[in-house]
């Protein structure tokens, strides 16, 4: 059995043991306002605005670190924006991620993925075509885990699974803890009542709550003759979700081809929780042939997106090769892209 | 002149009286919603809850229904609406049909119907009756020994990978007959019981390789084909690697896999490697692909409010039973699951071509008065293609 230590708190502070250590201090909300916790207010700024929280360690003690991060936890719901939670729990898991990248001690790591996971993970040495497989999870909990993230890869069939298990290098269960963390830190905000903040704090509240919202391209031109590959990926936009790589690349190449310019493109994907303003422009200027090789990359066609599981073909697609051969005719109504299950069928 | 549904509920009502000592009811049968097509007039009854075999017996000795069939989930309240019931659980099942198996001549043997005259024929030109023209056809299908034993091999594998792959205990698995095209496997009281859909999606995207791209993993890597000896996976693979490195061995480089060493296999697929280019090997690693992948049928296995077949019941288009398959090396469809006995009763035949019933042959036969075992009677009736003359 592995005891966290003092920095294994600061570094996981959404972990159970961070509510019973702050329980134990006895603090109100208005004891923020105190002097005191100066500290604790910079620190909580700094994970509240920042879209990457620092995630260097030591620089402050473990109170402060825990404290700053419940702070925000609070100011965070007290904003009552869904897309601003979606944005904090997403850097906090980002950080959580980094920190499991890292660990050099694999039975911490192991315990902490446990602790994280809630699951039983068992460590196993499997290597095949110079992959390396070190941990194995119950074939019914991977499908849970993964079942948010959309790319081929994920899917069962491209695992190796054996006797129930599912095989996975170190960097597939850490990318499915940060979900999962991410999903934790979501739904405890969300749930959590709405607290009062105190007067001295409102300021914390404001700041996050006059966030600007993500900016759109005018909805109408973009979403009434799109091809469902494209919808569906727009519709992902919206809901604040992040895209694979080659999501990004794709709506990019045919947006700009629809003649949309690199400043809306860029502000379109200021809504995924992990925008990057730098990155985005700097990929988004990459395809339109503005950058590095000056090669304007062409919209890939619909055995390409096929491939790569991001075709949502219905009937309006009539047979195309190309989405941007996409018609849709007048009056028809786009399907149901879901697979659908008749619920009374034999 | 006798009403062939008349004829047949009759025959079958007698087939329950007569065995109802074999019925045996479904585990947890009250958590179960039963459905049951009457043949007259035919019609679909569901949201029937039955609290024990008793009632089940009653049922169908009472109904004679023309098929019989049972949710695979358990519910709180199985007659209440969909919507409103408790879904606790259900059985994995896989249905493994003729009709998705890769075509071949000799699996079944079509016959085609005109709807506007009443012809019957062998083989269709231009999707039309050749004696009035009309193109309102119907088909049916009558499946042969060589095609039932042909999906027997899709059932071992599927056990294969279900066992294998899932840990799922052989205990657990019971394969049946469908009483038709085909073989149903259920799984029952493993711990994939309380799976939802999504995983139901994806265990049958493993099991149909569909979305497979573990090929990449092989192929699209920056290793010479030369060198792809050295991490090509071998026999012994976890999973569906496994598979298709032996399948790749056995159908592609056309060996025998019993008593292999790893040195010796690796020295083989490098003699192969060098003689052929990726391309190459991308085209016969397709080709493995689809040969090992299992042909389910994964509108079945995907829905958890789905009824399927009561076993042992008798199947309203053949009158031959969904049975229970103890050894799949030794059963014969077309012997073991008739139902009906050998007393020799009149009919008239539309048209049958030939088939085979309990080791014996029939026809062909063409519009015609014929005397045949009641088991190949009913098999005619069933399929609408003769009509009775007398009761038995
Ligand atoms: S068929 Fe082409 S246009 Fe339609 S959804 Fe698929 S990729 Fe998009
Ligand atoms: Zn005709």
């Amino acid at each position: 059995m592995q005891i966290l230590g003092e920095e294994d708190l600061i570094k996981y502070p959404f972990l159970e043991e961070t509510r019973q250590y702050i329980a134990k201090l006895g603090l109100t909300l208005d004891d923020f306002t105190l002097n005191e916790f100066e500290k604790v207010i910079r620190r909580c700024e700094l994970r509240l605005m920042s879209s990457k929280y620092p995630p260097e360690l030591y620089t402050l003690d473990k109170d402060t670190d825990l404290l700053s991060f419940m702070l925000a936890v609070i100011i965070i719901k007290a904003s009552q924006r869904e897309d601003v939670i979606a944005r904090f729990a997403f850097n906090e898991a980002s950080r959580a991620e980094y920190f499991l990248k890292t660990e050099r001690n694999k039975s911490i790591l192991t315990y902490i993925l446990r602790r994280l996971l809630n699951i039983n993970i068992y460590e196993v040495d499997y290597a095949i075509c110079n992959e390396y497989y070190e941990y194995a999870i119950h074939v019914k909990d991977y499908v849970k885990l993964s079942s948010s993230l959309k790319s081929l890869h994920w899917k069962i069939v491209n695992k190796i699974v054996s006797n129930g298990l599912v095989y996975l290098r170190r960097q597939e269960l850490i990318r499915l803890a940060r979900d999962k963390i991410f999903q934790e830190i979501f739904k405890r905000i969300k749930d959590a009542p709405t607290p009062i903040v105190p007067q001295k704090l409102q300021y914390l509240v404001d700041i996050v709550r006059n966030r600007p919202l993500p900016k759109r391209l005018h909805e109408s031109s973009v979403l009434t003759e799109d091809p469902p590959c494209v919808k569906q990926i727009l519709d992902k936009i919206k809901s604040g979700k992040n895209l694979s790589h080659y999501e990004r690349f794709f709506i990019t190449t045919f947006l700009l081809k629809k003649g949309k310019s690199t400043e809306e493109i860029v502000s379109l994907f200021s809504s995924s929780p992990d925008f990057n303003e730098k990155i985005a422009k700097y990929q988004v200027e990459h395809i339109a042939g503005l950058r590095g090789g000056r090669k304007r990359y062409n919209v890939p066609d619909c055995k390409t997106l096929f491939s790569q599981g991001l075709c949502y073909k219905d009937d309006s697609c009539n047979n195309i090769s190309h989405p941007l051969n996409y018609k849709l005719k007048k009056g028809d109504k786009t399907l149901d892209r879901k697979r659908r299950f008749s619920k009374e069928s034999i | 002149m006798i009403e062939k549904d008349d004829f047949l509920k009759k025959a079958f009502r007698r087939y329950y009286y007569e065995n109802i000592n074999k019925i045996c009811a479904p585990q947890r049968l009250p958590e179960r919603e039963i459905g049951y097509l009457t043949f007259y007039p035919e019609k679909m009854i569901r949201h029937v809850t039955l609290k024990n075999e008793g009632e089940l017996k009653a049922l169908l000795v009472h109904e004679a229904p023309k098929s019989v069939y049972y949710s695979t989930a358990y519910y709180d309240d199985p007659s209440a609406p969909i919507n409103s019931r408790l879904w606790k659980g259900a059985d994995l099942v896989f249905d493994i049909d003729l009709d998705h198996m890769p075509f071949k001549e000799n699996h079944m043997t079509f016959i085609y119907i005109c709807n506007s005259c009443n012809s019957f024929f062998a083989d269709l030109n231009n999707k039309r009756c050749s004696l009035c023209g009309s193109e309102k056809i119907t088909t049916a299908n009558i499946p042969t020994k060589e095609g039932l034993e042909y999906g027997k091999d899709e059932i071992i594998r599927l056990i294969d990978i279900l066992t294998e792959d899932f840990g799922i205990g052989k205990d657990k698995i019971k394969i049946y007959f469908s009483g038709k095209r085909g073989y149903h496997l259920t799984v029952e009281n493993s711990l994939y019981e309380d799976v939802d859909q999504n995983f139901r999606l994806e265990l049958s995207d493993y099991l149909t390789l569909n979305g497979f791209k573990l090929l990449n993993t092989i192929l699209n890597r920056n290793v010479p084909i030369n060198d792809l000896h050295q991490i090509f996976p071998l026999p012994h693979e976890k999973g569906w690697m496994g598979r298709l490195s032996k399948s790749f061995f056995e159908d592609i480089i056309g060996i025998k896999l019993e008593n292999w060493d790893e040195t010796y296999l690796r020295s083989l697929l490098q003699k192969y490697f060098s003689t052929i280019t990726y391309k190459d090997l991308q085209l016969s690693l397709e080709k493995v692909i689809d040969k090992i992948k299992i042909r389910i049928d994964t509108n079945v296995t995907t829905d958890i409010h789905r009824i399927f077949r009561m076993p042992e019941t008798l199947h309203g288009e053949t009158g031959l039973l969904k049975k229970r398959i103890t050894n799949i090396d030794t059963f014969h469809p077309l012997v073991d699951a008739i139902a009906f006995s050998q007393e020799p009763i009149k009919v008239y035949v539309d048209y049958a071509p030939r088939f085979e019933l309990n080791e014996q042959i029939f026809g062909p036969y063409k519009k015609e008065e014929v005397i045949l075992p009641e088991m190949a009677a009913v098999f005619l009736i069933c399929m609408g293609l003769a009509k009775p003359l007398e009761f038995p």
